[in-house]
């Protein structure tokens, strides 16, 4: 479907001629990704998937009280120890019903619980089947409970509270992205509503549930957590239980006319793949293709979690997937799809990212909105190194970085790691994309065995808990033995890319040529490892990885073994970068413009992140991954006609000395 | 200048020891067009050839594709030397680029023109071929042609040209200096790329030029 669409974009689609531009470097207006491509459809899901409330931050002492007790959980004052969740949806009326038997745990005298859950127009409280007194108090998408408690709690002993609520949910139509919950003709669902009973105090609770979904005839229900059974009602409906061993705050169910497939994970886990009939055909490689995730996975962190994973197909018709613990819910596109077929990169890339949530946020939560890389970049960079190895192309990770580079505009860019960066109206391109992208380059630096035991680390010291930004560099430093402060402080602290003009030449030393190479840094002086690639006759190439210093001003001079046919940075685009010739138009780098930069012009002609839509004009973004801005001469997004006039004005242009 | 360019005859020397030595197979094999040797191109003067002394010239042949390769004539009416590079036996072409070397002091160049290579195009017509020429180094001339899409789109490939053998560059010249002098392609400066961007690696060849010094005393321009 996806190439079917690309093929009439292209139709439809025209690169026009644009004024040059001062600059060496395109400054982006902040565009929309095209229609219909992979990029919009990334897109989609992610802004679905990012449009799950946010918890709200916890009161300022449970916060102090979270830092100071990490490891501690027997310092809290009460914790829960089960939640027993019974939830029965009306979707004619888009009713939730639910029901919480809530088991507490004090350790000190408590007077007052407050609790945290989805949204609620009403509810009730009992203790031992009487009525105590709730408050309910509207915080953002969620109810704070306050509930006031006849006496004391007794220290260590377990008190059972009933809280019954209903909710109306807000469900989306059936359309584009995730939606918290659908109510469609075949599929009804909820996905981001918590109805969890939730708080700073509980967060490491290390409780058990159950989640019992009352279930209409003839359809079958599908939660995470391992399948405990069913048990028949009065007038019909069933009850069926899932059992969730882990504690959790973040769950979802649906109900459909499922047939599921059933399969193995590596550690043994059973895995059951919930799609219905229509789409039985691709369920065995949906099944294959997470078991292969999760293994991959497994050998690169740490063994998945967790003992179930259900894959649930939900509606809408485009892409979207969420991941909470032990279940993965996906949009039923993102079904479709087999090995080979055009759009099962696509189907790769959104199923990797949610599979990586299992760790990245389940396994590992990140402490505050401040660290939602520690959950998004991560699964991002997880999903991208998946397709690269499976794959076999790196235009996952290619296409994120440039989404990045060219649709968030410099003044509303925000740093990775900061406070705000959920808020932000670029929250999906900083997060995931340059997220990804980051990481993408951390593992270039590090080499992939180095990056993947530091998240072996990170996964196995954070485990079942909460880990800051900072976290994730200290477990990098244990693996690789360096200091990657810099690292983390130019990527996740500030906000900005590499802006780097390049200037190459060849001279002979003692009979021999070398290459002299020039990296002048026009925005922030960074530090960076870029491979270098001289090509040679006859096809032959050698990488070299240049350190670049962070200086304005970076000259170093690379031993060849001959001459070389011309000389690249960063060929497989493992840097956030916009690279401009320091000699303009000498693409090669030899020193001198000539017909063969010419050459490599022809090449690379065509290729654009900037395009117009012929009906209706207006610029999107195009991601295309093949993209090289060297070749832009005029800084617009497009390697077009105007480069070519602007490399003829050019020819016979030296390198300046340095 | 750029410390690449500071000797540009260094390279030249192998070249016309080499051709000395073979100038004689140009003419058995035909591949190039001496001016002993008219080619079609070259009937038309061959008159003023025979009318007055005349310099020499001779291309080192190809012996293999894809190639490229020097001819040349002595135009008597301007008493220039009129040369033609040839490119041949390139499939699927995207681009071709080469500094030609000669010797400033023997040979003044007076014009120069890097002609459309575009025989065999699978979508003639939806291609253009932009050139570089440039004469502006003594001793040095940058060639440069490229083949670029009409209407540029992403993803859009240079659908390449198939070339069995066509004049790609014509260069005029004065002699102004008698003896051997050669001219030679600077062999770290040649590149022809295929459209899938594969460098193809083809036979360079130059030509020695043999000016008599009544030639020299006839010319015009001599600084
Ligand atoms: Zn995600």
């Amino acid at each position: 479907m996806r190439t079917l669409q690309l093929l009439m974009m292209s139709v439809l689609i025209s690169v026009w001629a644009m004024p040059a531009q001062a600059g060496r470097f395109y400054e982006t207006p902040g565009l929309q990704p095209l229609p219909g491509t992979e990029a919009a459809v990334a897109q989609a899901h992610h802004q679905a998937e990012a449009s799950r409330p946010q918890r709200p931050t916890p009161p300022a002492q449970a916060s102090a009280w979270l830092a100071a007790n990490f490891q501690n959980l027997a310092d809290a004052p009460w914790e829960i120890t089960h939640q027993d969740i019974t939830v029965d949806l009306q979707p004619a009326s888009s009713k939730l019903k639910i029901t919480i038997v809530v088991d507490i745990l004090a350790h000190q005298n408590t007077t007052t619980l407050s609790l945290l859950m989805g949204g609620v127009d009403s509810a009730a409280v009992k203790l031992a089947g009487v009525a105590i007194p709730v408050q309910n108090q509207a915080v953002s998408t969620y109810s704070m409970l306050q509930i006031a408690l006849p006496e004391a709690l007794t220290p260590e002993t377990a008190t059972q509270l009933q809280l019954d609520a209903e909710a109306t949910l807000d469900c989306g139509a059936v359309g584009i992205g995730l939606h918290p919950c659908g109510m469609g003709a075949v599929f009804n669902y909820v996905a981001f509503f918590n109805y969890y009973l939730s708080n700073g105090e509980v967060m490491h609770s290390p409780f058990t549930s159950d989640l019992h979904v009352v279930t209409p005839a003839g359809l079958i229900a599908a939660a995470p957590g391992a399948l405990m059974g069913t048990e028949k009602l009065a007038d019909g409906r069933v009850v069926t239980t899932f059992h969730q061993i882990e504690r959790t705050d973040n769950a979802g169910f649906s109900l459909a006319p499922y047939k599921p497939v059933d399969g193995k994970l590596d550690t043994g886990a059973p895995l059951r793949v919930y799609g219905t009939a229509g789409y039985a055909k691709y369920l065995p490689a949906m099944r294959d293709l997470a078991i292969d995730v999760i293994a991959t996975y497994g050998k690169l962190f740490v063994p998945f979690a967790w003992s179930s994973l259900n894959v649930i197909q939900v509606e809408n018709d485009f892409s979207g997937g969420y991941s909470p613990l032990s279940g993965v819910f996906m949009l039923r596109d993102e079904f479709v799809g087999s090995p080979g077929d055009n759009g099962w990169q696509g189907v790769v890339e959104l199923a990797a990212h949610e599979y990586a949530h299992q760790w990245w946020g389940n396994l590992v939560a990140p402490q505050t909105n401040a660290d939602v890389a520690l959950s998004e970049s991560l699964a991002e960079y997880s999903s991208c190194f998946y397709t690269e190895q499976k794959l076999g192309n790196r235009s996952q990770v290619i296409r994120d970085n440039i989404s990045y580079m060219y649709q968030v505009p410099a003044k509303s860019d925000v740093a990775l790691g900061a406070q705000g960066v959920t808020q932000s109206e670029y929250y999906v391109q900083i997060v995931y994309y340059k997220g990804g992208a980051v990481l993408d380059m951390l593992r270039h630096f590090l080499g992939d065995d180095v990056m993947a035991k530091g998240l072996s680390i990170y996964a196995t010291d954070f485990g079942r808990d909460f880990a800051k930004i900072d976290d994730l560099r200290v477990s990098m430093e244990k693996a690789s033995g360096q200091d990657l402060a810099w690292f983390f402080s130019q990527w996740f602290t500030k906000k900005l890319f590499i802006h780097a003009e390049l200037s190459g030449q060849i001279v002979e030393v003692n009979g021999k040529p070398v290459l002299r190479l020039k990296v002048h840094q026009t925005e922030k002086a960074l530090r960076f490892v870029v491979p270098v690639s001289i090509d040679y006759r006859a096809g032959k190439t050698v990488v070299v990885p240049v350190d670049v210093n962070a200086k304005v001003d970076f000259v170093t001079e690379l031993p060849l073994t001959d001459w070389p046919v011309r000389v690249r940075f960063d060929v497989q685009r493992t840097q956030i970068r916009q690279f401009a010739t320091g000699t303009p138009a000498d693409f090669n780098l030899s020193g001198l413009v000539d017909g063969a930069d010419l050459v490599e012009l022809a090449l690379r002609h065509g290729r654009a992140v900037v395009v117009t839509m012929k009906q209706g004009g207006g610029e999107h973004f195009f991601a295309d991954t093949s993209w090289n801005e060297l070749y832009d001469l005029t800084a617009d997004g497009r390697v077009d006609n105007d480069d070519v006039e602007a490399l003829l004005g050019a020819v016979g242009g030296e390198v300046a000395p340095f | 200048m750029h410390p690449r360019f500071l000797s540009p005859l260094v390279w030249v020397t192998p070249v016309l020891l080499y051709c000395s030595a073979c100038s004689d197979d140009s003419v058995a094999v035909g591949a190039v067009a001496p001016d002993t040797v008219a080619s079609k191109s070259d009937t038309a003067i061959a008159a003023d050839v025979a009318a007055g002394p005349s310099a020499t010239i001779a291309g080192e042949p190809h012996k293999a594709d894809p190639y490229v390769e020097i001819s040349g004539k002595w135009d008597g009416a301007s008493k220039h030397v009129l040369l033609t590079v040839w490119i041949g036996g390139v499939k699927d072409l995207l681009g071709i680029a080469a500094h030609l070397q000669y010797d400033p002091t023997a040979l003044q160049l007076v014009n120069g023109e890097v002609l459309a290579v575009a025989q065999g195009s699978s979508t003639p017509g939806s291609y253009k071929t932009r050139s570089v020429y440039n004469a502006a180094m003594p001793g040095r001339v940058l060639l440069g042609s490229a083949r670029f899409s009409a209407n540029p789109l992403p993803f859009a490939l240079p659908t390449g040209a198939a070339i069995t053998r066509e004049a790609w560059v014509t260069l005029e010249f004065i002699p102004i200096a008698a003896g051997k002098t050669a001219i030679s392609f600077d062999p770290h400066s040649t590149l022809l790329r295929a459209a899938d961007g594969t460098e193809v690696t083809a036979e360079w060849h130059g030509a020695s030029i043999d000016v008599p010094a009544a030639v020299v005393s006839a010319s015009v321009g001599v600084p």
